[in-house]
């Protein structure tokens, strides 16, 4: 699991660096585009604002020309209908002179409905008419269901005194043809006839009522009509950029976080490749070396066989030639005691009693030789532990001076008899030696997990490294007098056995311990 | 016409059976001695033995053919500078005594003879 989640540093530090690029990629361009859309929408809405403020002027134009007609009749109101009737195109559209009254402003003459001669102005309209001038001024209301707009022009154009106005009622929703072509075909607007969005004053929107007012980004222009200022309130209806400039940045930033997903995927991939590869060349490594080191081994331990197998082929020759020259000899000298006498005449006895000694070596050695070399299958048979140790300890007693503690576990082993006798005879024996006369043996014998464990150990002086490693090679010897096949025969006895035997050498210790270990077929169970 | 002879010692080694021999002599006994397996047949066939000392390796004839050819041998301990090996044991040993290995002490011989020619058998 942990392997899984184990990502290379690189192909992190590749998707974030790619995806920080995608991401800063789409900021920019996110702005440039929104930037431009209001740069467009801006342009537009002014285009829009110009466009407003030129159709109106229309409307001071027929005003201009009732004022002057009204100034050459001097305020006739006859004139002045057969004129404004002339105009008026449809009867929806009012045309209106009126005169001033104290505050207000009485109607003389009219055309369209809602006015009639001698009615009284609102003051609010009196107001406007008020303010009217040679550039006309406006008044906007807006009901909820038809928006009102009045123009009026009044001196010095019209005769002082008097104001001529213009007026017609909408519904602000209507569709009209105005709004497919440009700018209104890209852009909404609602138009106020107040210098701010005054939801009272609205005279057009070019969306449907509940659109109203503009929400989102909208940009507002101002349009010049007459005296007054509108107000004109944009929005884009769809991207004015494009869509492929509206979309641009999101696709930069979603095929940036691919791309970087992707390099990353790459990436790790590779690098896995690489891993899975350089482990398993380290794994092959290590499978080599091991393999050469045991093929060393086995080279080391055919070259021992073989060294072995020569030592043992010449110590049988030896062996066995050593033994009729040695019968010859030994014969002899017992034929000389017996005819010198024991002990013989001093100038003889000296001689005597050397070679009677060193032929005893010599026989030895020959028996050592012979006990080396000779293959015993092991002729096994059920043998109790404390038993063997004590026979062992009867047969070989300890000289004066040295104690000898033997201490079995109840158990049975399964072994040769004498040959495990042997095993432990020689190594109690060169306990013996080593303590030179004065300390202590002890003689163990425990079963272990994987079977059983017999120990000799002293309190002599030990054995020093070098011979540690040496101990059990045939001639090695630490004893002056010693053939050095002692312990080589304790281990081929012990290995016919399957098991070994080793020198311990724990350092907390004195003197020296040999351990043989043997296998658990050498043990009996104890549940049988 | 059979005459007694206490020991017959058979080896090939001169001063080997030589010495054997001298020993034994200088002990009182009657010795007789074959450098083969084919001497020694013949002695036995003229001789009573009382006990026979065989080397194993002789030229000619060895010792196990020796014991072989004997349907109803005197005592018969085999002296040799090689052990029995296991499938010459099984042939012939029901037929001799005693293994000893050379060299054999001498004071161990003359014990294994006496008892031998006293009749104490095999041990």
């Amino acid at each position: 699991m942990r392997r899984l989640l184990h990502v290379a540093p690189l192909s992190l530090v590749l998707a974030v660096v790619i995806g920080a690029a995608s991401i800063v990629g789409f900021v920019f361009f996110k702005n440039s585009a929104d930037q431009q859309e209001r740069t467009l929408l801006e342009s537009d809405n002014s285009q829009a604002a110009l466009y407003v403020g030129s159709v109106f002027s229309g409307i001071g134009s027929i005003l201009d020309s009732l004022a002057t007609a009204e100034v050459l009749s001097n305020g006739s109101p006859a004139v002045f209908a057969s004129r404004a009737h002339a105009l008026s195109a449809s009867n929806q559209l009012n045309l209106v002179l009126a005169g001033k009254q104290g505050a207000g402003y009485v109607v003389t003459s009219a055309v369209g409905p809602g006015f009639t001669n001698g009615q009284v102005l609102s003051p609010t309209v009196s107001a406007t008419l008020a303010r009217a001038g040679s550039s006309f001024s406006t008044l906007v209301s807006y009901d909820g269901k038809k928006s009102a707009a009045l123009f009026a022009v009044g001196p010095p154009l019209t005769s002082a005194g008097t104001a001529i106005f213009f007026r017609f009622t909408i519904d602000p929703y209507v569709k009209s043809p105005v709004t497919a072509a440009r700018p209104f075909a890209l852009i909404k607007v609602a138009l106020y006839g107040a210098p701010t969005a005054d939801p009272g004053a609205l005279i057009v929107a070019t969306v449907p009522k509940d659109q109203i007012p503009l929400t989102g980004d909208v940009v507002t222009d101002h349009a010049t009509v007459g005296s007054a200022k509108w107000t004109l309130v944009g929005a884009a209806r769809s991207s004015l950029v494009g869509s492929f400039a509206r979309q641009a940045p999101y696709i930069i930033l979603g095929l940036g976080l691919f791309i970087a997903l992707l390099v990353a995927v790459t990436v790790e991939v590779l690098d896995r490749r690489r891993r899975y590869a350089s482990n398993l060349v380290e794994q092959r490594t290590a499978d080599l070396e091991a393999t050469l080191a045991d093929l060393r081994a086995a080279q080391a331990a055919l070259v021992r066989g073989e060294r072995l197998r020569a030592l043992g082929e010449m110590a049988s020759v030896v062996g066995h030639e050593l033994r009729n020259p040695l019968a010859a000899v030994i014969n002899a000298l017992y034929l000389l005691r017996r005819r010198l006498g024991e002990p013989a005449e001093p100038e003889y006895e000296k001689h005597l009693a050397m070679a009677e000694r060193e032929t005893s070596k010599a026989a030895t050695l020959a028996e050592d030789l012979t006990a080396f070399v000779r293959p015993r299958e092991p002729k096994k048979e059920e043998v109790d532990a404390p038993t063997l140790l004590r026979e062992v300890a009867e047969a070989s007693p300890p000289p004066a001076e040295v104690s000898l503690d033997v201490d079995a576990d109840p158990f049975t082993l399964v072994v040769d008899r004498h040959q495990l006798a042997e095993v432990l005879t020689n190594l109690v024996t060169n306990a013996y030696q080593a303590v030179n006369g004065d300390g202590a043996v002890r003689v163990t014998a425990r079963t272990t997990p994987s079977g059983a464990e017999l120990a000799v150990e002293d309190n002599g002086p030990g054995i020093d490294a070098e011979a540690s490693q040496r101990l059990f090679e045939p001639f090695f010897t630490t004893k002056h007098d010693g053939t050095g096949l002692g312990l080589a025969i304790v281990q081929r006895l012990v290995e016919a056995h399957g098991g070994t035997v080793s020198f311990d050498d724990a350092a907390d210790r004195d003197g020296a311990r040999v351990v043989v270990r043997l296998p658990d077929q050498a043990v009996r169970a104890t549940a049988s | 016409m059979t005459t007694h002879t206490d020991v017959l010692v058979v080896e090939d080694q001169p001063d080997v059976r030589g010495s054997v021999a001298d020993i034994l002599r200088a002990e009182g006994y009657d010795v007789e001695e074959a450098c083969d397996g084919i001497e020694a047949l013949d002695i036995l066939s003229r001789h009573q033995v009382g006990t026979v000392l065989l080397d194993l390796r002789m030229p000619r004839c060895d010792g196990i053919a020796v014991v072989e050819a004997l349907a109803d041998p005197p005592p018969i301990v085999i002296v040799s500078a090689h052990g029995l090996a296991d499938e010459e044991l099984k042939k012939i040993g029901s037929k001799v005594v005693g293994v000893l290995r050379k060299p054999v002490p001498p004071r161990q011989l003359l014990e294994r003879v006496g008892s031998l020619l006293r009749g104490e058998g095999a041990c």
